[in-house]
């Protein structure tokens, strides 16, 4: 029985999505099709991090590093998206190394427990009066979008907003893709099954580690870069540890084991949660419940469900419908 | 070559190795035996990084590795197997031996990040040096096989293949024989014979009497983490201490 290849599962959702606008560009669905390319970087930079078995919960915290930096740059400063998108990104990055240099020899969930602190030591910094050019808990008001490039202008809901930020998501996804299946993707799968054996083949754990996360990090600024941008309102409150248990949930529930699980998690946990919009208030109530669901039935998430169960199963109907066909 | 002076490692207030003095030369095979709880790991772990040692010095090559990270160690040139067998156990066996070769397949930098020719072609000579060491110890067959899968036979052979990948000058083996039958036993000490007579010196634990008795050159025996007794087998195997602390009545031992 031929296994297919995941990548067919994961290349359909990101299809759609590529697609869909196209069709319909009402503002409240060109919203939630930003988000969802905001969720996708974010939940791919957090399992490249999780590649190195180190679980950071203050994801939403980089990305509101990159988001304030790149914001203040352009409202303050004056600089152009194109320079401070980077920017963001970099700050993100340098910030990332700090954090990362100290707590990474944590092992196990103690690295988990003092990113969750981080997170929460960030928005508080954010919501401080004392730091002028952030703006306290009122945030950052009226941050511009993407200089107009190639005679192409970017409006909020626009077509070409929205495929600027999905081309930025495809290409800084990519670098992950290739980094994983490069050499360092089995570096990284040996720091995860067995830390004392690449140590003892003269593994430097804490490089991998440091650079895999500042990586992942960087890309989590990016991802508030754009987010600054197209939402043109950033607060605190945008980047609480809600945020990042939501994009953990995306990568458990999508299945953590191929690259495209995390686009399978955040497209149906988005169509969950866009379903029972009414009952947005008990939205990590749904996810808990998708959670215990996946671990149940499913525990290398829906990647691993389809691959497992949905494929053969499709393989084994399939052949025997040509079974028949020939008798 | 290895030379440890004084070393002491205390667990609170446990000292489960207390001021052990001992000295390996190059291209020797020497087992360190003792009772169980004796500190023969917790001896592993300090020569390899693992733990710190509380007091004492542990020179390689006339440089000392006291305080140096498990890595820099390796990187040093003393490479070791684990006594509970640890394997990248996802990866084929040929993967986990390209992954032994880590440091000197030149790809341990920054330059295979992403990929390209140069990191292509040290991969593919990576593999032909991977395939041709698991050659050296008759694996080939199982170069694809998940190493999960092995048997613990091969598993226990892939170890000693991953610890000789990284080109050591001293090899720490942890129990190479544990659970394997007279056949393999034989088998698997005449690898490590052929190791040895790469130039390779080999500080091996092991409890099958038989085998050390006959394959080393010189014995040590700790208990109660202090070294009782220093030599060539066949003293090792008369001193009375050694007998009432580890190896029982001599009656035993002729027969084992």
């Amino acid at each position: 029985m031929p296994r297919i290849k995941q990548t067919t599962f994961g290349f359909l959702p990101a299809i759609i999505l590529l697609i869909l606008p196209l069709f319909s560009q009402e503002h409240y669905m060109m919203h939630i099709f930003m988000w969802v390319c905001i969720y996708f970087m974010l939940s791919t930079s957090l399992r490249f991090i999780m590649l190195v078995n180190a679980v950071n919960f203050a994801h939403a915290g980089f990305m509101g590093v990159g988001a304030y930096i790149s914001a203040a740059l352009v409202i303050k400063l004056g600089l152009s998206f194109w320079i401070t998108f980077i920017l963001g990104g970099i700050a993100s990055a340098i910030f990332a190394i700090f954090f990362g240099f100290i707590t990474l020899r944590l092992k196990g969930a103690y690295f988990f427990l003092v990113s969750f602190a981080l997170c929460e030591i960030i928005r508080i910094s954010f919501s401080s009066y004392q730091i002028k050019i952030f703006g306290g808990v009122n945030g950052l008001i009226g941050i511009p979008t993407p200089n107009p490039i190639f005679g192409l202008q970017f409006k909020v809901g626009g077509l070409p907003l929205f495929y600027l930020t999905s081309l930025i998501t495809i290409i800084f996804t990519f670098i992950t893709y290739l980094i994983e299946k490069c050499y360092w993707g089995k570096v990284f799968r040996c720091i995860t099954e067995s830390q004392s054996l690449a140590e003892s083949v003269g593994i430097n754990v804490t490089k991998y580690k440091l650079t895999a996360f500042v990586i992942g990090c960087f890309i989590a600024g990016i991802a508030g870069s754009l987010y600054a941008s197209f939402n043109g309102v950033i607060t605190p409150l945008d980047f609480t540890f809600r945020l990042s248990l939501f994009v953990l949930v995306c990568v458990v529930f999508g299945g953590r084991e191929g690259f495209f699980g995390p686009a399978l998690g955040v497209a149906a946990l988005v169509a969950i949660g866009e379903a029972f919009r009414s009952f947005a208030y008990f939205e990590p109530i749904i996810w808990g419940a998708c959670i215990i669901i996946v671990l149940l039935f499913a525990p290398q998430g829906l990647l691993g469900f389809m691959d497992r169960i949905l494929v053969p199963v499709i393989w084994k109907f399939g052949k025997s419908i040509k079974r028949e066909n020939n008798i | 070559m290895l030379e440890l002076v004084g070393v002491t490692k205390g667990f609170g207030g446990l000292l489960a190795v207390d001021h052990v003095d001992m000295k390996i030369n190059k291209g020797e095979l020497v087992a360190l035996i003792g009772p169980n709880g004796a500190g023969k790991t917790t001896l592993f772990n300090l020569i390899s990084g693992i733990y710190h040692c509380t007091s004492g010095q542990i020179i390689f090559a006339e440089e000392e590795i006291t305080k140096l990270s498990p890595n820099r160690i390796a990187k040093k040139g003393i490479s070791r197997t684990f006594q509970a067998t640890t394997l990248f156990s996802s990866m084929t066996a040929l993967d986990n031996v390209i992954m032994g070769l880590h440091l000197h397949s030149g790809l341990a930098g920054f330059s295979s990040l992403i990929p390209n020719l140069r990191t292509r072609k040290n991969l593919s000579c990576a593999n032909d040096k991977a395939r041709e060491l698991l050659n050296f110890f008759k694996m080939d067959k199982k170069s694809y096989v998940k190493s999960a899968d092995l048997s613990n036979w091969d598993q226990k052979i892939l170890q000693i293949v991953i610890a000789l990948a990284c080109e050591p000058k001293l090899i720490l083996l942890d129990e190479p024989l544990a659970g394997m039958n007279l056949e393999e036993i034989g088998f698997t000490m005449m690898m490590i014979n052929k190791v040895k007579e790469l130039g390779v010196a080999i500080l091996l634990v092991e409890h099958n009497m038989k085998a050390v008795m006959s394959y080393c050159e010189r014995v040590i025996v700790i208990n109660y983490g202090r070294k009782i007794a220093e030599g060539h087998p066949e003293e090792v195997r008369h001193n009375e201490d050694v007998i009432r602390a580890y190896l029982g009545a001599p009656e035993l031992i002729t027969e084992s």
